[in-house]
């Protein structure tokens, strides 16, 4: 059965339109550019130069990446399917010609495509303000838009992939969505040796690490290599939506007693 | 006899303790077959299976000749106009029947022309602008019927269609899936009103518990229950000794209820009965030949 | 054909009185929401992820024939950790969530509100309820570890009964918090899973940002913006325990703590006296 690129398109953007819709899309564009704020706070208050990249780096290792990016991915992701079947209204998309992968690929779609709006701006922004006005020494920003964007993108298909999986099979995934988040992803990427490996977030704080020379973010403890950072969540995502589709495939949407 | 457009062998569905069909056997044939049975018989679960949300246990559902799960193709000849409210709320009904006609594959102008003729039909175009959140009962029942014809299916599911609607609104539905049918389309409509399916078409099936009762005209299926006994209410002061009656009740001091094996004679006699006895009769009414009565005699 | 009215008669009842319909409300909610499986899992995890560390602390710093200040300080090591505030995260979420957002969800609130109770009764039922869930971990561990100590000898009575007190006070003050911000988030949407994970990620996302911009600016008054460093500090100064180096002032870290719960009860009561539910 051949994937048809229209339909595909439009339910991609219907969804990403429909997952911003009222105040959860201006909540959650708020929430992305909470770093940003403290950022602009900063510079108010006077604090720039080294100790203003270094908060910069912080905010972006300890909050952005690891909070911020994880929070919107979950509210952007799990609702996907979650809310269609809560709802009951997956039926009108399951009896279009779409077919299942059609559906699961273009609800993937729609949302890195809105992740990405809500999500890469906050990062360009950021920099520019500290580049800007936030009198930098020399060299210590080299690397770090690129290494946070690419990061940034990752982190959407990896982490859009599991939550969208995790919205398919459970009623629970927004609450087993945040304890992943902030227990396995803090716990395993916490300890020593290769146990890291098995966190999505050690690939997207390794990459910065990899990239920029100076400040927190070279910080970053890490024995992998570039391509391994690139490949591995990109390889994880596309096993988690092949195995949206085949546990999609033979989902039965029980319906509402009469 | 033409071929079924959907037939169920065997079909059996269970989730968990729920047992939705079980060993459900009958064929819906060309044009509107009513599809009645109580809360729980299995009515929404049978539209799941047929429109391939749901995978049978057990048995076989085939549409148009082909397996109902899993096959893509076959939804753009069907329609399927779900019982439950669940809408895109936050979309306009235009919106929300011109994406899905585009997600069914129609290019842009296509869909826009099918959406204007499929609201103007159910008489939503001049809320299509409005967001689908602020609709009652009664309009998004209508958006729900739209977005199940725009694409002009051949085969239409309807699962309880007119849920909701006023009593003009449902004479108005009942008119348009006449003439949907009358164009060559098949129905299949599910209902709690039993009147409604009867003013709709005369062939049922009715189900219950899973299980298929019965299904054919519903006159026939009448005709062939020649061991239950109508039950007559002749409303009137003199009770007489008649050999068509079986049974005499007293409901009321001004009221018998009569049970006769031969309601066809007892009714033509009933007149010069009454003439020769001087029984000053107010009213009769047959309490059995209905829908309502045979389905409940069925399901007993 | 004549007709006559029917005829009612109004039989004697007695209402409850206004506790037990409070009660009511915590009983049967405390019900529903406390034996949900998460909040058990985290509940326990939480219990002995407090209770395991503080005994094994007790026991090992040797307090019997120590100073009193020795004994209380050690009892404060809930307080100087983050795991305490992890679960008390994971719970206000879990537990909060849907306190208020299911019932607007439902729209079972308006079945609460018919009823002849008022809307403080009901916020302050349903906020207890999550005090209660929280206070599984806030107070009883080290409550328990207080007496056991006591038990076997390892503190006087006079000190035990100052840690039992501390436990309390601390405990009553981080749970009431808690859940003022859980029931504020709770009431903005009809979404139980939004709310959960609005309130964790703002209870992390403040702590995180107090951090770095504390810092940051050399500024150790950044860290009132974070509840769980209020309770650090009036728990650190509650047990005794000393600090080197600026902190913060343990009588204005209560202060913000007070004023955050009565500001969020405050804006939670007016926003829901104010909201109309539409139906169909």
């Amino acid at each position: 059965m051949a994937l048809r690129f229209h339909p595909i398109s439009t339910l991609a953007w219907v969804t990403a339109r429909g997952s911003v819709s009222g105040a959860k899309g201006i909540g959650l564009i708020i929430g992305a550019f909470l770093p940003t704020f403290v950022i602009i706070g900063l510079i108010a208050h006077g604090i720039t130069g080294n100790d203003l990249v270094s908060a910069y780096e912080l905010l972006v290792g300890e909050l952005f990446l690891p909070m911020v990016l994880l929070i919107v991915a979950l509210l952007l992701a799990v609702p996907l399917f979650r809310e269609e079947i809560d709802q009951q209204s997956l039926s009108y998309l399951l009896t279009r010609t779409l077919g299942k992968p059609g559906i699961v690929l273009g609800k993937y779609l729609g949302y890195v495509l809105v992740a990405c709006t809500i999500l890469l701006p906050p990062v360009v922004v950021s920099y520019g303000i500290v580049a800007i006005w936030g009198s930098p020494p020399a060299g210590m920003l080299d690397g770090v838009l690129p290494a946070l964007l690419v990061s940034t993108v990752l982190g959407i298909i990896a982490y859009g992939a599991i939550y969208l999986f995790l919205g398919l099979v459970t009623r629970s995934a927004l609450i087993i969505g945040l304890i992943y988040a902030f227990v396995w992803e803090y716990l395993i990427g916490g300890l020593s040796g290769l146990a890291p490996d098995l966190s999505v977030m050690h690939y997207l704080m390794s990459l910065p690490a990899l990239w920029v020379s100076q400040g927190p973010l070279s910080q970053y403890s890490t024995h992998l290599v570039l391509w391994q950072v690139i490949a591995a969540p990109i390889i994880f995502a596309g096993v988690l939506i092949f195995l949206t589709v085949f546990t999609f495939w033979d989902f039965g949407f029980i319906p509402s007693p009469d | 006899m033409s071929d079924p457009v959907v037939k169920a062998v065997n079909a059996s569905k269970r989730y968990g303790e729920v047992l939705g069909l079980n060993g459900f056997t009958a064929n819906f044939g060309p044009g509107i077959t009513g599809l009645v049975g109580p809360n729980g018989a299995g009515k929404s679960t049978l539209f799941r299976v047929v429109t391939g949300q749901l995978k049978l246990d057990a048995g076989q559902i085939t549409i148009l000749g082909t397996d109902a799960w899993n096959t893509q193709w076959k939804n753009r000849l069907i329609g399927f106009c779900p019982d439950h409210p669940g809408l895109y709320d936050w979309m306009n009904p235009e919106e929300f029947v011109r994406t899905l006609l585009m997600i069914d594959g129609f290019d842009p102008d296509d869909a826009e022309r099918r959406t204007r003729r499929s609201l103007e039909t159910v008489e939503m175009w001049e809320y299509r602008d409005r967001k689908i959140r602020t609709f009652s009962k009664g309009m998004r029942q209508r958006v729900k019927v739209a977005q199940a014809i725009a694409h002009e299916p051949k085969v239409l599911f309807l699962d309880e269609p007119l849920n909701g609607m006023d009593p003009v609104g449902r004479v108005s539905l009942l008119e348009l899936f006449s003439k949907l049918a009358s164009e060559g389309r098949h129905l299949i409509v599910s209902s709690h009103v039993l009147h409604e399916v009867e003013r709709l078409t005369s062939q049922i099936v009715m189900i219950s518990n899973g299980r298929a009762l019965a299904e054919g005209d519903l006159h026939r299926i009448r005709e062939l229950l020649d061991q239950y006994p109508h039950t007559i209410e002749i409303e009137t002061r003199i009770l007489t000794d008649h050999p068509d009656v079986t049974s005499i009740r007293f409901p009321a001091p001004d009221r018998i209820t009569v049970q006769t094996s031969v309601p066809d004679t007892f009714y033509q006699n009933l007149p010069e009965v009454a003439l020769m006895e001087g029984i000053n009769i107010i009213g009769v009414r047959s309490l059995d030949d209905s829908l309502e009565a045979v389905f409940r005699f069925l399901s007993r | 054909m004549a007709l006559a009215s029917p005829r009612y008669a109004l039989e004697d009842e007695t209402r409850q009185g206004r506790r037990d319909r409070l009660w009511a409300i915590f009983a049967v909610n405390f019900r529903l929401r406390g034996t949900r499986t998460l909040v058990t899992v985290f509940a326990v995890i939480g219990f002995i992820a407090t209770f395991v560390p503080l005994m094994v602390t007790v026991f090992t710093s040797q307090l019997l024939g120590g100073s009193s200040s020795a004994a209380m300080s050690v009892f404060a090591l809930p307080y100087n950790g983050f795991l305490l505030f992890i679960f008390i995260m994971l719970l206000s979420a879990l537990a909060g969530g849907g306190i208020i957002a299911d019932d607007l969800g439902s729209k079972s609130i308006s079945l609460y509100l018919s009823r002849p109770i008022t809307l403080s009764d009901y916020l302050a039922a349903k906020g207890a309820v999550v005090a209660a869930i929280l206070g599984l971990i806030a107070v009883i561990p080290g409550v328990v570890t207080v007496m056991v100590a006591f038990l076997l000898g390892y503190v006087s009575a006079t000190v035990a009964a100052e840690a039992f007190a501390v436990y309390l006070g601390l405990g009553i003050l981080l749970t009431v918090t808690f859940s003022s911000i859980a029931l504020f988030l709770s009431s903005l949407t009809d979404r139980s899973a939004w709310a959960a994970s609005g309130i964790f990620a703002l209870l992390l996302m403040d702590d995180i940002v107090a951090g770095i911009i504390g810092g940051v600016s050399n500024n150790v008054y950044w860290l009132y913006i974070s509840p769980w460093e209020d309770m650090g500090s009036i728990a650190r100064y509650l047990f005794s325990v000393s600090v080197t180096g600026p902190s913060l002032n343990p009588a204005v870290a209560f202060a913000v703590l007070a004023g955050i719960t009565i500001c969020l009860c405050s804006a939670t009561y007016v926003r829901l006296n104010r909201m109309e539910l539409v139906t169909e």
